[in-house]
């Protein structure tokens, strides 16, 4: 089967391996701008189909959401299709990706083919969110992962390791870790840790949470949401294995928090917040894990409440809270026969910022952080 | 109703729906003209409805006189020109608004039997018909108490399985009569009912009922239950696609089950989704894996 292989089975974000990529080739464009975008990317991926000495050589171009709009896309496909020669054009797909929609697929796509478009999308995905971070952002992923650990009062840590787990470079971490050291312990042997809570570079993240978390909201217009526990009892009984999402996703924002902090003040849940590790995530869809939590979400305009929320996360190891068998417990697992995933505290306490339950989102960290400095 | 024929009849249609939602609740009503009555089994049918029809009229209970076939037949009658039971009780004006009446329908002969049939009826006053369609058997699979009345009624979800069965596209027929006014697609009633009945169910989740309907067309259909969940869903989906058949829907909805309860289209493509997403799919699902 054609579908993408990455030199590094493994591949940490910042670094990763290339798509190699026999047949078919695919051409992603995350965020199509324009008509001009997508007609010269598709000529472009109409003419290695055509110069490739391989007459079955297909190309599938993915576009990866955009604004312009489904009609002008099919008149732009017809003009396409009068330019092209048809053996060229009978090797060519385009898929159109909107979230949270069904994909719309222009030309010939074969199924096997189409189970590789996931994956492909996720890996440029990543590319895309590392090369357009600003500097400034690995301050706050060398944050999230020091607070991380030191809630869980994890061993110091590598910088090395450090530089892998948030995927930024040796000296981008050095350069973070200078800000705050101020709460920083360093060991002679190139370790640290965070010896302190970072009150103000907290405060920071918060106020660039939006920016720093690649987020997307799913409401309800009915008038009759689906209680966030049924939804959550869902996803329990869903098959992530099967669909490509076995690990990749973990519950955050207040039943997160709650996993962590049962006696956090907050009664109910306002929505489901879902976190998807994208390295983890392979092939799977998060159109058709909407789909199962709940039929009736579409995506939330700006400022709409939302019933689930999708936060996408980048680095190389999701640091999820894992419960798992009796026959698998490790340091950070605990026997769960539901086996859920949990988001980390960070992630949890940024959701609850998110929801304005400020007071909560305050409540959880100062208990977070008494654990933490315990003896 | 004669006691000992109590047994054999299953009520079908908005007035099992409205018993079963809210048959406790005086201040919510069901805006309906007609009680529909399943006689079964079949082999049971024609011995049942001689004995409650001709009790019904010897009381005088007062036979609808619409559509084509209003006189009663004879040996020479075909069974499909045969008028069915359609009878109004004795002080009922027909014309009134508040008028209604009880009509008397069986299930088909086998699971094979396809289309509208009919079944021979001989009465006193002539023969008449009892008419069968062929998802009806659904309607009175494990049919629920009427309380203490001896009766039973259909369980909404398995009508709603037997309207989703019966109209796996929007078809163009239209209802012989006005709906509230209007001139409705009949698909666009029968399945704007699965609305419905969906709504008034109010489940969190809808997937219980992919096992209770899978174990129906099992038990219905033994032969054919694969194929005929693989088309389930089509026309709901249909449905949903299509905002004037779903406006059409939600009128039909709003002045009949829902007629305590208004809903919105936005909240009825919801639950339609939910239905879809949440039983259908998996019913679907199920069938193909086991092919």
């Amino acid at each position: 089967m054609a579908v993408p292989r990455f030199d590094d089975p493994s591949p940490a974000v910042g670094s990763p391996g290339d798509v190699v990529l026999e047949n078919p080739a695919f051409e992603v464009l995350v965020g199509l701008k324009n008509l001009r975008q997508l007609r010269s990317t598709l000529i472009e991926v109409a003419g290695r189909v055509a110069m490739s000495g391989d007459r079955d050589q297909r190309g599938i171009l993915v576009i990866e959401g955009t604004d312009v709009t489904d009609h002008r896309l099919s008149e732009e496909w017809q003009i396409i299709q009068a330019i092209l020669k048809p053996k060229v054009l009978d090797r060519l797909a385009l898929v159109i990706r909107r979230s949270g929609l069904s994909d719309q697929v222009f030309g010939r796509l074969l199924e096997q083919d189409a189970n590789g478009i996931e994956r492909v999308v996720a890996y440029e995905r990543t590319q895309v969110v590392q090369s357009s971070k600003a500097p400034g952002e690995a301050f706050f992923e060398v944050l999230r992962v020091l607070l991380i650990r030191w809630f869980r009062k994890m061993d110091p840590v590598m910088l090395k390791h450090l530089s892998k787990l948030s995927g930024y470079s040796y000296p981008t971490v050095a350069e973070a870790l200078e800000r705050l050291e101020p709460h920083l312990k360093r060991y002679s042997d190139r370790r640290v840790e965070l010896r302190s809570f970072p009150r103000d570079a907290w405060f920071q993240l918060v106020a660039q949470s939006e920016k720093v978390r690649s987020s997307e909201g799913y409401a309800d217009r009915s008038g009759q949401p689906r209680p966030v526990e049924i939804m959550q009892q869902r996803l329990g009984k869903y098959d992530l294995k099967g669909l490509g999402l076995e690990g990749a996703v973990a519950v955050g924002g207040v039943l997160g928090a709650r996993h962590y902090e049962p006696g956090l003040d907050i009664i109910g849940a306002p929505r489901l917040d879902l976190v998807i590790h994208l390295k983890t995530w392979n092939q799977g869809s998060i159109h058709d894990l909407l789909r199962h939590l709940d039929p009736a979400l579409q995506p939330a305009e700006r400022g709409e409440p939302c019933q689930v929320v999708i936060h996408k996360l980048y680095r190389w190891d999701s640091l999820f809270y894992r419960e798992v068998s009796l026959f698998d417990v490790g340091p950070y697992s605990e026997y769960s026969p539901t086996g859920n995933q949990w988001a980390d505290e960070v992630e949890c306490a940024l959701d609850l910022h998110e929801m304005h339950l400020e007071a909560q989102a305050m409540e959880f960290i100062d208990r977070l952080v008494q654990k933490a400095t315990a003896a | 109703m004669p006691p000992d024929c109590l047994g054999n009849v299953v009520i079908i249609g908005s007035l099992a729906a409205g018993y079963h939602f809210f048959g406790n609740d005086l201040s919510k009503a069901v805006r309906t003209k007609d009680v529909d009555c399943v006689l079964e089994p079949f082999h049971a049918a024609v011995g049942v409805g001689q004995h409650i029809a001709q009790q019904l009229m010897d009381a005088g209970w007062q036979r609808r006189m619409a559509g084509n076939h209003q006189k009663p037949g004879d040996d020479q009658t075909p069974d499909d020109q045969l008028p069915a039971v359609r009878l109004y009780p004795p002080q009922v004006n027909p014309d009134s608004e508040e008028s209604w009446f009880i009509e008397l329908l069986t299930v088909p002969q086998s699971a094979e039997t396809k289309g509208k049939t009919w079944t021979r009826l001989q009465l006193k006053e002539g023969h008449f018909g009892l008419p069968a369609f062929r998802f009806l058997i659904i309607t009175a699979h494990d049919p629920l108490p009427a309380g203490a009345m001896g009766l039973r009624y259909a369980r909404p979800e398995m009508m709603a399985l037997a309207n989703l069965l019966e109209h796996p596209k929007i078809g163009l027929e239209r209802m012989r009569g006005l709906f509230a006014g209007r001139a409705i697609k009949r698909s666009n009633k029968d399945l704007g009912r699965v609305l419905a009945i969906a709504t008034l169910a109010a489940l969190d989740d809808y997937s219980p009922w992919t096992i209770i309907w899978q174990e129906a067309l099992q038990t219905c259909f033994p032969n054919e239950w694969r194929q005929l969940a693989l088309r389930v869903g089509a026309g709901l989906h249909a449905l949903l696609h299509s905002e004037t058949d779903l406006e059409e829907a939600q009128h039909t909805c709003n002045n009949g089950l829902l007629a305590s309860q208004p809903a919105s289209i936005n909240s009825l493509r919801a639950t339609g989704e939910r239905l879809l997403g949440d039983a259908i799919e998996v019913l679907e699902t199920v069938a193909r894996a086991r092919n």
